[in-house]
């Protein structure tokens, strides 16, 4: 077989006219004249050639550094570095459905199978048509062939596929030389080829991580809802199973029966130091696919570590205390947790409040994480709007500011704002604050310091304190509101002012709609055979089911439509993004025993 | 229901997508996107810019300068790199021309999209200046959104839509669809922008 070899020197220059002119030369020849096969250097090992692969295919950086270079509609060129191959086929390469383009997969799996379609419907004669898809003709046209490396080479090049039809106008065009191409379709054929551990044709095993000395009502209230999830789960599949394997039913039994779902606890003990080992060990013993909610005594930093070393996803953990990453991956958080509510304190001062840019600002920090992370939250939205460093005094553990200390300071300081980032003794030093001699005019507290008992700010200082709220205000009678709270009513699982269940309800969407058991199904008989039949049309609508890929799951996820949240104001997804709440209200207190809570901001501040 | 809704949704994407399927030969000539002239009611909002900075949309139409406006977000994976990489493609071919006309996308994810966010965007697609991106309050955005003739109510749904304006009135020329860098050039030069 010719090869052809693209200059190195045009990968490690900016794209140029020549380079366009060579690509659209090269689309004169006839496709078979390229090949997938090795250059002239060899190909390094196995495990190289993965890496290598995948970061082209994640970062669209060639295997010697440089960016891939691209076309889309013939002249715009692509940058490579923001528009790689997983913008549109995402991590597990199963593909996505966004902005109302179909990306279909590029696993090596499905690349390598023939695709056919459905029979459109062309009723007869004084025939109605049919009602339902699984009605229609079980004609299946091809719809193109399986791919050979040649013809995977050549739509990459050219975005032509193996039936000769163009492939959507936003599919970029790669200038790749051949040893390039066989490194990036190497690993598409290691892209999602088998499915991830905890999975079997009859189950698909969660856990929930329970660690260090969690109260026991809140653990109760988490192990409910999650409960129910799984039942509801499992209660549809197990009536659909039954219909799909009913002897003499039009179905016959299927290799993609809807998986039980099982839930272990993964209880942790002792300090948090040796909580990894026992994850480790858990796993070691039985490998899950998931794991749902969690709660710690603390960070969750180390099951953070657990979840993205082992690419684990872990959905939802009820924490104050997330890790704050802007690239993790495999940890999908409720929101940012005590860290926001200080971010969101530094960005009402400044863009709402608009004090002067040289405000000085006091910091009160106590001896506990909860308090480092608000304040962390702080300094870095702080700094980021370039804004002096706040002074910052630290109390020991257990320490209490005394009223005489709290004046020297003050003398001292004269602040213009101060943040209280205490727990227990907050509504003191308000009261003390609220008596004079000089009354504050802004001090900033947080909710979740004050573990939301927010009638604790004593009535003469709720004028001059402000709260950081990172949760909803209004309760609403909207029909999603009214639902969720049915279901959870149903379900058995409590509601407390925890907002446990509040915030777990939210499963009900990332988890139960990815493996959503349905009721009729595309596939009519045979379909579990291995015939690969609009499985594309099954791939865009995002279900995981039968893509039981972890990196698919966060996928599917990633691509939801913002929803309603019984907790928070709003919840969004989108690609990478893995705080699913982004907002928190600054909120002040009415007067009285059963203060309203007066909205200071709106629910996201940049 | 909801699946219901997404198997429809999908019959519909397909017949929409029949036309891509359409050997190449025949496609050639056509072109791949849609042109309209269209008139717009802008909302008198402030929005907030990668810098942090306040934007009232009013003033950024009436600057005096040509006006292009794009929908996208921060994280997008498909249809927002495309329309980027048209306005960066569009931008290094005017070349010293390229501050004579005001690129301006607007966040469809104003939650996600704050200032550093967006900046972080530009950087990454080497953004010259003469390119904003901008986001706002969610009440804000949708009403852009709807100024346009443009909302949507999932950012997920959204499709590659471009406004060209030029200078004085009220007049736009909506382009649907991707554009190559010379067929955006010659619908910028339709709308009477020299440069």
């Amino acid at each position: 077989m010719h090869c052809l070899h693209i200059p190195t020197s045009l990968k490690l220059t900016g794209i140029s006219v020549t380079a366009v002119c060579l690509l659209a030369l090269l689309s004169l020849l006839p496709l078979t004249v390229w090949s997938a096969g090795t250059g002239d250097a060899p190909l390094p090992p196995p495990e190289e050639v993965v890496r290598l692969g995948e970061k082209m295919y994640r970062d669209g950086l060639f295997p010697s550094g440089g960016e891939v270079q691209a076309v889309i509609r013939d002249d715009v060129q692509v940058n490579s570095a923001s528009f790689s191959c997983v913008s549109c086929h995402l991590r597990s390469g199963i593909g996505s459905i966004e902005g109302q383009i179909l990306s279909p997969p590029t696993n090596g799996l499905k690349l390598y199978k023939p695709y056919y379609q459905y029979n459109p419907v062309f009723p007869e004669p004084n025939k109605p048509p049919p009602k339902n898809m699984m009605d229609r003709p079980g004609a299946k046209p091809l719809y193109r062939p399986a791919y050979t490396d040649e013809t995977l080479a050549a739509v990459i090049r050219f975005g032509v596929n193996p039936s000769k039809r163009e492939l959507n106008p936003v599919m970029p065009r790669y200038l790749l030389d051949d040893r390039d191409m066989s490194i990036l379709i190497a690993y598409l054929k290691t892209l999602s080829a088998e499915h991830s551990p905890g999975v079997s044709k009859k189950e698909i095993r969660f856990a929930t991580v329970i660690a260090g000395d969690v109260p026991t009502e809140r653990r109760s209230e988490m192990l409910a809802i999650l409960d129910a999830v799984i039942k509801n789960h499992n209660t549809k599949a197990k009536k659909r199973n039954k219909n799909i394997n009913l002897g003499g039913n039009r179905y016959v039994e299927a290799s993609f029966n809807y998986p039980f779902f099982t839930l272990s606890r993964w209880e942790l003990t002792g300090p948090p130091a040796t909580w990894r080992a026992q994850l480790d060990e858990y796993y070691r013993k039985e490998p899950v696919f998931a794991l749902l909610g969690g709660m710690a005594a603390g960070s969750w930093q180390p099951m953070h570590e657990f979840s993205e070393q082992n690419k684990i996803p872990c959905l939802l953990p009820v924490t104050d205390l997330p890790v704050i990453s802007e690239s993790d991956w495999y940890t999908l958080y409720l929101s940012r947790g005590a860290w926001q509510e200080g971010d969101s304190a530094a960005r009402y001062l400044h863009r709402i409040a608009e004090l002067p840019q040289d405000t000085s600002v006091l910091q009160i920090i106590e001896d506990s994480a909860t308090s480092r992370a608000v304040a962390a939250g702080f300094a870095g939205a702080w700094q980021e709007l370039m804004r002096l460093p706040p002074v910052t005094v630290k109390l020991g553990h257990r320490e209490q500011l005394s009223p005489t200390a709290l004046r020297q300071l003050l003398r001292k300081e004269k602040p213009d704002v101060i943040l209280l980032w205490t727990s227990g003794q907050t509504g003191a030093i308000l009261s003390e604050l609220a008596v004079g001699p000089e009354v504050p005019k802004r001090v900033h507290v947080s909710s979740t310091l004050l573990n939301h008992r927010l009638v604790e700010i004593p009535d003469r200082a709720r004028l001059f304190t402000f709260i950081s709220y990172p949760y909803r205000i209004d309760e609403v009678k909207e029909p999603f509101h009214v639902n969720a709270r049915a279901w959870l009513k149903k379900n058995a699982a409590p509601v407390t002012d925890q907002r446990i269940s509040a915030n777990l309800f939210t499963l009900t969407k990332v988890l139960l709609e990815p493996f959503q058991v349905v009721k009729r199904d595309f596939n009519p008989a045979g379909q579990g055979n291995g015939l690969v039949i609009m499985e594309e049309q099954f791939e865009m609508m995002m279900h995981v089911r039968r893509n039981y890929y972890r990196d698919y799951l966060l996928d599917v996820i990633d691509m939801m439509a913002d929803t309603k949240s019984l907790a928070f104001e709003r919840v969004s997804f989108g690609p990478g993004q893995r705080y699913i709440s982004k907002g928190c209200y600054i909120i002040k207190l009415s007067p009285g025993d059963k203060p309203n809570l007066i909205r200071e901001s709106d629910w996201v501040i940049h | 229901m909801r699946h219901y809704a997404r198997i429809a949704v999908a019959l519909c994407l397909l017949i929409v997508a029949l036309p891509a399927l359409v050997p190449v030969q025949a496609r050639a000539e056509s072109k791949q996107y849609k042109r309209s002239v269209e008139g717009y009611q802008m909302p008198d909002v402030t929005l907030i810019n990668q810098e942090g900075k306040n934007v009232r949309l009013k003033n950024l139409v009436e600057s005096g300068k040509p006006v292009i406006v794009d929908f996208i977000y921060g994280t997008c994976t498909t249809i927002c790199p495309v329309l980027s990489a048209c306005y960066i493609s569009l931008q290094n071919k005017l070349g010293a021309n390229t501050p004579k006309v005001h690129l301006v996308s607007i966040s469809i994810d104003p939650e996600n999209d704050s200032p550093r966010v967006m900046r972080d965007y530009l950087k990454r697609y080497r953004a010259k200046t003469g390119w904003d991106f901008l986001t706002g309050s969610r009440k804000d955005i949708d009403a852009v959104m709807r100024g346009f003739d443009a909302y949507i109510p999932n950012k997920m749904s959204h499709y590659a839509v471009t406004f060209i304006h030029k200078p004085g009135g009220n007049s736009w020329i909506r382009i649907n669809g991707i554009t190559s860098t010379s067929e955006f050039i010659e619908e910028i030069k339709k709308a009477d922008i020299s440069f």
